[in-house]
């Protein structure tokens, strides 16, 4: 019986009330990379009091871990994931709150030829066709997910030495093809984070293609394996609201805008 | 070469400036890695004496399992700790994912199977010193694992010192267990890896160095107390 009181009070000194704790919000690396999140947890936490613990995750396993109801909302850019969420009746609404863009980012010196008004599908092509090595996230991010939809309407299958997968999240990926002198798919913002630290290049950059789009969804309470915090709520309505809103807009480094604020026009 | 002599620059200064993250972190580190060992050790070392002790149909097997479990891959216990601790696992009432509560479960599973293999091999030849000696003066099983404790103490803290190693050093059970919450679940072994990962080789470096001078801290301080308790002999 002493056995078993010494076990429970080691581990009671550890322990403290979970209860009603602060608000679990699964997200993805690109947010934390970039600083943003740090920004919205502050902001946040200096309106309502309430402190946001962020698990960082790619998108898949973001929504893998609102299922187990290990997390009460989710921020992420993975159109499709988040429509699959809420059509299996997990998820409850999907409001796109924030986009950038993504880019191409390859060597300096970058032996692809293109024209100036190659799009990022046309660069994915000719990288092909010329086998020029890539890598691709292949971690379930929302950063592969746009390169698969780019790839598929293209039709192409990538195969071979050339096509690299990582398996890691944005930042390590952005390494890895600087060390291999390879081309990545990216997004503005953690390009914009990380640059300053490897000797790649910008190749295409199409601001107002605005394809990364950030979407909050919430989680149905009565089908997850345990209903969502109430601040969950609160936290939708602040940053779907004008005090949310501003806060992204405000949001620099270095002098630049990372995101910008409510639904990208040209969402698909 | 200037890289590191820099890191190594970049750590002292955080410790000595005292960065209120850095020992954040490093408080939370000892912490679990502490309690972990401390569980470990309550559990393991009963479990070391009575298979060193006793003598029952299925020993060897049990043997086998406790060394085959000191094999087992750190990601392996975070992802069985991780599906059992899940709101949708069987202990997700408790809402224990994600906090420091859950590193100490998945680190204690982890070092658990070394505290037994290694102590095993403290109370094996101290039982056959005093094994007789025990059945001549038929002391109790509780009296006896206390006097092999006692014996075998200085053996023992470096049994100790390896389990707590392993858990300090570790990190896949930590990262998926923990999340790598800032502020709340963030060890060295997590806050190296994201540092890594923004290219922040500096601060990684720093951080790996301070990891390194408190393992040093630790040693010292446990071999000068084995050697003076040792010393009046």
């Amino acid at each position: 019986m002493k056995y078993i009181i010494t076990l429970l009070s080691i581990f009671c000194l550890n322990a403290t009330s979970y209860a009603a704790g602060p608000l679990a919000l699964g997200t993805t690396t690109t947010l934390r990379d970039s600083g943003l999140l740090e920004h919205l947890q502050a902001d946040f936490y200096a309106t309502h009091g309430i402190a946001i613990r962020s698990v960082v995750l790619s998108s898949g396993q973001v929504f893998n871990a609102a299922k187990r109801g290990d997390i009460d909302i989710a921020l992420t850019h993975a159109p499709k994931a988040e429509q699959a969420f809420i059509e299996s009746g997990m998820g409850l609404a999907r409001t796109p709150v924030f986009y950038n863009h993504f880019l191409l980012v390859g060597p300096k010196n970058s032996g692809l030829k293109l024209n100036d008004k190659a799009s990022l599908s046309d660069a994915l092509q000719s990288l092909h066709e010329q086998r020029l090595p890539f890598i691709s996230r292949d971690d379930g991010s929302g950063t592969q997910a746009f390169e698969q939809k780019l790839l598929s309407q293209l039709g192409i299958e990538p195969s071979g030495e050339h096509y690299i997968k990582s398996g890691r999240g944005m930042g390590p990926t952005l390494q890895l093809a600087s060390q291999l002198q390879a081309y990545t798919l990216c997004d503005w913002a953690t390009w914009q984070a990380y640059q300053a630290k490897l000797s790649l290049e910008l190749i295409v950059s199409t601001p107002q293609a605005k394809q990364n789009q950030y979407s909050l969804v919430t989680v149905n309470p009565n089908t997850s394996a345990h209903p969502p915090q109430a601040s969950a709520e609160l936290f939708y309505t602040w940053l779907t609201g004008p005090a949310g809103q501003a806060a992204i807009e405000t949001f620099q480094v270095n002098g630049q805008q990372l995101f910008h604020a409510g639904m990208a026009k040209s969402e698909n | 070469m200037s890289d590191l002599s820099q890191s190594f620059g970049h750590a002292l200064n955080l410790l000595l400036r005292f960065d209120s993250n850095l020992w954040e972190i490093v408080a939370l580190s000892f912490r679990v890695s502490l309690s972990a060992v401390m569980i470990a050790t309550v559990l393991g070392l009963p479990i070391a004496a009575a298979l060193a002790i006793k003598n029952f149909p299925g020993h060897g097997a049990v043997r086998i399992l406790v060394d085959t479990l000191m094999a087992m891959p750190p990601v392996v216990i975070g992802l069985v700790v991780y599906l059992l601790l899940s709101r949708a696992g069987p202990l997700g009432i408790f809402g224990l994912l994600y906090t420091p509560s859950a590193m100490i479960i998945a680190q204690s599973l982890l070092i658990t199977p070394i505290i037994v293999a290694l102590g095993l091999q403290v109370f094996v030849p101290l039982w056959a010193k005093f094994g007789d000696q025990f059945r001549l003066f038929n002391t109790t099983t509780r009296q006896n694992l206390f006097t092999l404790v006692h014996e075998g103490r200085h053996q023992l803290l470096t049994v100790w010192l390896a389990g707590f190693g392993r858990a300090i050093a570790e990190i896949g059970a930590v990262m998926m267990v923990g999340g790598n919450i800032d502020h709340y679940t963030r060890v060295m072994t997590t806050a190296i890896a994201l540092e890594t990962s923004k290219g922040n080789l500096e601060m990684a470096m720093a951080l790996g160095l301070v990891l390194m001078l408190m393992a040093l801290a630790i040693n010292i301080l446990a071999h000068s107390f084995s050697r003076l308790q040792q010393s009046p002999n």
